[in-house]
């Protein structure tokens, strides 16, 4: 069991509140950088002198924060109403495991028992009348506890299986361990391990730190949506567990520089790396506020298939992440 | 004018391919051996006209709307998403160019189709004549670009094609280029990309430049078919000075600038408040620590179909009005 | 600046709608003529002014100046179309007294087609924009001659005194906040050392956060302050905030350390305060603030207040004069060396 990835998965990092995680990260990453830096924002920045002699300055960026919640109120049942920080399919919410603050207080989203739902059944619960339920009856006692702005994730625990990883908040803390594996070896050009805050909320870390750490190009390391499920229609996949690295040509935010694309691809056969292109204009990740950063920024982005990403759990390959690792690797190294 | 006008409409550059776009008007450009022309990361065409006074930027962005292949399905078809604000209903039963040259028209899936709703881009497809995926894979692939075919129309003073939004703005660009303006300002003809996906390209021209002011050349909508939205521009009736838009407020000076100076020289002007949409002037103005910026806009018909129509008297008062506040002297009292 | 309620009249009866903002500046050099600061006015109509202090730092409070408002769109006839500058709820709209800012101050009022002359199931729906329009009964070649397409329309609102410390004007939203920072200079005269202060009634917040955006970069702040109003508990919104506090805003849009700086000193001297828990967006310019140029270490502070872009926005004065106060507290107390990046390695 990759103990560090159970460490780094499980751990609390909600949009706005992502000090436990950047912790994490700090006491893994500190031998194997020169400098270390938290911004203005909480972004952290490591950099790492490389060996060769014109060096270029390569950004590696991935974002801190995962989907969650924040108490909005405590209602007179002691129950907590919440909103959720970044977007998570409504569908998924009810009955499930929450920690609530950093005392880690176990919760569950809850609602009336299907027994009493009749006439109501077919309708989804809006957030608002969900409530997170930390066992108390009585508003007074849960104040005593808990407080309105303290943030919940989902509680759940990583898992392996042979190849297959299970765990939450893949999307990006797979980003994050990467960036971490790559610290570990030399290269032959400067690279900025950029961990932002804040991208589940507007991808709101990555501009200043690409404005501060101004780099000649820049890798995104994420984690994207897999869906394999079997489907009838003769149409446009997603990418899959297993298939090797998802490496992006456009998205919502964001075109891939061609001639970037064109390299990538070259490393990626030559180095027989598996690798698959994720269905065009479709989500948006931190390469959107990066790329036009400054005077523009060369930007490129790699990421793990994993099921179910924004919703309690998920499931990834531990071979996909090696090869995000791996075609990082490579296309840093035959970067000129 | 009107050859460089359909020149550049029929090339076909969605967000993120406007090369070809870039190489034509570099080609015309560089009749005029006074211009620095470069590009940069974004693949902006940055053409300028050096002064030693202030640094004056006109925007136009070179992007138009298209699709983007996502998928080839077994028989030969092509599943696409939409690249900016495609309007279904616009579209189906259209002819399109791939940047390649292959051609192909949309269709939709006729089972689920209800003549009331417009479909949307999941229950439509490109044919391009192929027989099976192997076929249509030696003609395109997942990423490949197409536009919306070219026809040009001529209706008197009236023209009406594809992609006026926005290659009209660089047909007058170039003409600008290629014109002597006098004074000292320091112009910058910037052929911006990707506006069309978020102004991308301003984005970074305006950092990389950082003008004392900018004016973006975009196309306006009007008021004045049957029926249609209370606005108070019309074709003929001069080029428009933007007061609002869907993303920005023009400042007063700027507008009192461009209304003098229209005024000054007798070129007829309407103003412009345009509810939904706006242009690189957004973009320009949030750049740093702000810049002073404002519009030009070409009244234009049907916006976002194969056939925008504008009238040809707009598109040269609009220039006019552009050389002569690029000749302005720019003292404090100006703005 | 004789008192919080003075300020905040002065304020909210000036004219400034998103984007034509300088109207202002003439009311606030005449609140701070006996204050020794330096206004200045930039191209994206920001009005900046500047308190020098100990020289440690600046602290930036930002209190957008915009207040929505309505532009003419198109004559017609003897009559003017309109649309709107900012969030409007058009409810408000049908009955309301308008000035029109075009060559010369005009009123008029907004109207539609007589209920008489509607059909029967038009009562109970309400008009829109594309129903309305701006009467100022004049002929149309009069009309022309003093008023043009983008020419602004405020509503007409007077300012009233209520009970309980209560005042009732339009622009609560946002030149109450404008108000809290202002008079904040009078509460520092009597504090020994403060960090440099600026206070910028940005521009164009209810539009496209262009003046907050723009002015955060040039004065790169070490702290920024964002006031801005929130919704208060009234009928209807039971989830709103108390009147008579405060309240601090927590989540993406707000940096921790400056947070946990705040909320300390708000408890250490017994101060009044709700949490303002905002997970995602505040809508407010902190959101644009934070992420300018480099990043810059950003917080929210709100004032609950009533039926907000109405022309009939009610708060407390009391509340403001307390908000007021403890800014200066924070002034006297805020170290900036406490709020720069921290070197790890």
């Amino acid at each position: 069991m990759n103990e560090f990835m159970k460490k780094l998965t499980e751990s609390a990092g909600v949009s706005g509140c992502e000090e436990e995680v950047r912790d994490i990260i700090i006491e893994e990453i500190k031998p194997y950088c020169d400098t270390l830096r938290i911004d203005k924002m909480g972004n952290l920045i490591a950099f790492k002198r490389g060996t060769g002699e014109k060096r270029k300055r390569i950004m590696l960026g991935a974002h801190m924060d995962e989907v969650g919640f924040m108490v909005k109120s405590i209602d007179d049942n002691g129950a907590l109403k919440f909103m959720t920080a970044g977007s998570i399919d409504r569908r998924v919410l009810i009955g499930k495991r929450v920690l609530v603050g950093k005392e880690k207080i176990p919760g569950a989203i809850a609602y009336k028992a299907v027994h009493n739902q009749r006439g109501e059944y077919e309708v989804l619960p809006k957030v608002e009348q969900l409530s997170i339920d930390i066992g108390f009856s009585d508003k007074k006692e849960a104040e005593k506890v808990v407080s309105a702005g303290d943030y919940a994730v989902f509680a759940t625990e990583y898992e392996e299986r042979g190849d297959i990883m299970k765990g939450k908040a893949f999307d990006d803390r797979f980003g994050c361990y990467a960036i971490i594996e790559l610290f570990k070896t030399k290269h032959k050009h400067d690279i900025y391990g950029t961990f932002f805050v804040q991208e589940e909320v507007g991808l709101r870390g990555s501009a200043p730190s690409a404005v501060s750490v101004n780099p000649d190009y820049a890798i995104v390391l994420e984690g994207t949506s897999a869906a394999d499920m079997p489907h009838e229609k003769d149409e446009a996949d997603f990418p899959k567990m297993g298939e090797g690295v998802v490496v992006t040509i456009s998205d919502r935010t964001f075109f891939a520089d061609r001639e970037f694309l064109d390299f990538v691809k070259r490393i990626g056969k030559e180095k027989k790396i598996p690798f698959q292109f994720k269905q065009p204009m479709i989500g948006g990740t931190d390469a959107g506020m990066i790329h036009v950063a400054n005077g523009g920024i060369k930007t490129m982005v790699f990421a793990v298939p994993s099921r179910y990403i924004h919703s309690p759990v998920c499931y990834a390959s531990k071979r996909d992440l090696e090869s995000m690792i791996a075609l990082a690797k490579q296309t840093i190294n035959n970067l000129k | 004018m009107k050859n460089i006008i359909r020149t550049l409409t029929e090339i076909i550059g969605p967000s993120s391919y406007e090369e070809i776009v870039a190489d034509a008007i570099e080609k015309m450009v560089s009749k005029n051996r006074k211009l620095e022309i470069k590009r940069d990361v974004m693949g902006n065409l940055i053409v300028r006209r050096k002064g030693g006074g202030k640094k004056i930027m006109y925007a136009a962005h070179m992007d138009e709307i298209g699709f983007m292949v996502k998928h080839i399905d077994k028989n030969g078809y092509l599943r696409f998403a939409v690249v900016g604000g495609i309007f279904n209903h616009n579209v189906i039963h259209n002819h399109v160019r791939f940047t390649n040259g292959v051609e192909g028209v949309i269709g939709i899936e006729e089972k689920t189709f209800n003549w009331k709703e417009i479909p949307s881009a999941e229950k439509m497809f490109i044919d391009i004549g192929a027989k099976s995926r192997s076929d249509a894979e030696k003609l395109v692939s997942i990423g490949s670009l197409a536009g919306m075919k070219a026809t040009f129309v001529e209706m008197g003073k009236r023209i009406s094609t594809k992609t006026l939004d926005d290659r009209i703005g660089c047909a007058m660009l170039v003409k600008l280029a290629l014109s002597e303006i006098k004074g000292d300002n320091d112009v910058y003809f910037v052929f911006t990309t990707q506006e069309e996906v978020g102004l991308r390209g301003a984005k970074t021209s305006s950092f990389g430049i950082s003008p004392d002011f900018a004016v973006a050349i975009d196309v306006t909508d009007t008021g004045d078919t049957p029926e249609c939205h209370v606005m108070e521009v019309s074709l003929g009736k001069g080029p428009a000075i933007k007061v609002m838009d869907g993303g920005m407020v023009v400042r007063k000076p700027v507008i009192d600038f461009m209304k003098e100076t229209a005024e000054k020289n007798g070129i007829p002007y309407q103003l412009e408040i345009l509810a939904g949409g706006t242009t690189d002037a957004m973009a320009i103005q949030t750049t740093k620590e702000g810049i002073l910026a404002g519009v030009i806009s070409v009244p234009t018909r049907y916006i976002h179909s194969q056939a925008e129509t504008c009238d040809m008297d707009d598109v040269e008062n609009g220039v006019k009005l552009l050389k002569a506040m690029a000749e302005a002297n720019f003292s404090k009292k100006v703005m | 600046m004789k008192n919080m309620l003075e300020t905040v009249k002065a304020l909210t009866t000036a004219s400034g709608p998103s984007g034509a903002e300088d109207s202002l500046l003439s009311t606030v050099k005449n609140l701070l003529k006996d204050y020794k600061v330096k206004i200045e006015k930039d191209g994206l109509g920001n009005i900046i002014v500047r308190k020098r202090g100990d020289g440690r730092g600046l602290v930036a409070f930002f209190t957008h100046n915009d207040e929505i408002g309505l532009i003419v769109t198109k004559i017609e006839k003897d009559y003017l179309r309109f649309t709107e500058v900012g969030g409007y709820d058009e409810k408000v709209l049908l009955g309301q007294e308008v000035t029109v800012y075009g060559k010369k101050e005009i009123t008029g009022i907004i109207g539609a087609k007589p209920p008489h002359l509607q059909t029967k199931d038009e009562g109970d729906k309400f008009l829109k924009f594309s129903d309305l329009y701006i009467d100022v009964a004049m002929k149309n070649k009069d009309i022309l001659k003093y008023i043009s397409i983008g020419d602004r329309v405020l509503i007409r609102s007077r300012f009233t005194e209520m009970k309980q410390n209560s005042v009732c004007v339009k622009a609560l939203d946002n030149r109450s906040c404008a108000a809290i920072a202002l008079y904040m200079l009078k509460h520092l005269e009597n504090v020994k050392s403060h960090p440099d202060i600026a206070i910028v009634l940005n521009s164009q917040e209810e539009t496209t956060m262009a003046g907050s955006r723009t002015s955060a970069y040039k004065l790169n702040p070490d702290v920024a302050f964002v006031l801005d109003v929130t919704f208060a508990k009234q009928a209807g919104h039971e989830q709103g905030y108390p009147m008579d506090k405060i309240g601090f805003g927590l989540g993406a849009n707000i940096s921790r350390p400056i947070y946990d700086f705040v909320k300390k000193t708000a408890d250490e001297n017994n101060v009044p305060y709700f949490i303002e828990p905002l997970p995602s967006m505040s809508g407010t310019d902190a959101y644009a603030v934070q992420t300018v140029g480099r990043g810059i270490t950003t917080m929210l502070i709100s004032l609950p207040i009533r039926n907000m872009h109405s022309p009939v926005e009610i708060a407390s004065t009391k509340t403001m004069d307390d908000a007021s106060k403890f800014l200066s507290l924070l002034m006297s107390n805020i170290k900036t060396e406490d709020f720069k990046e921290r070197i790890i390695k």
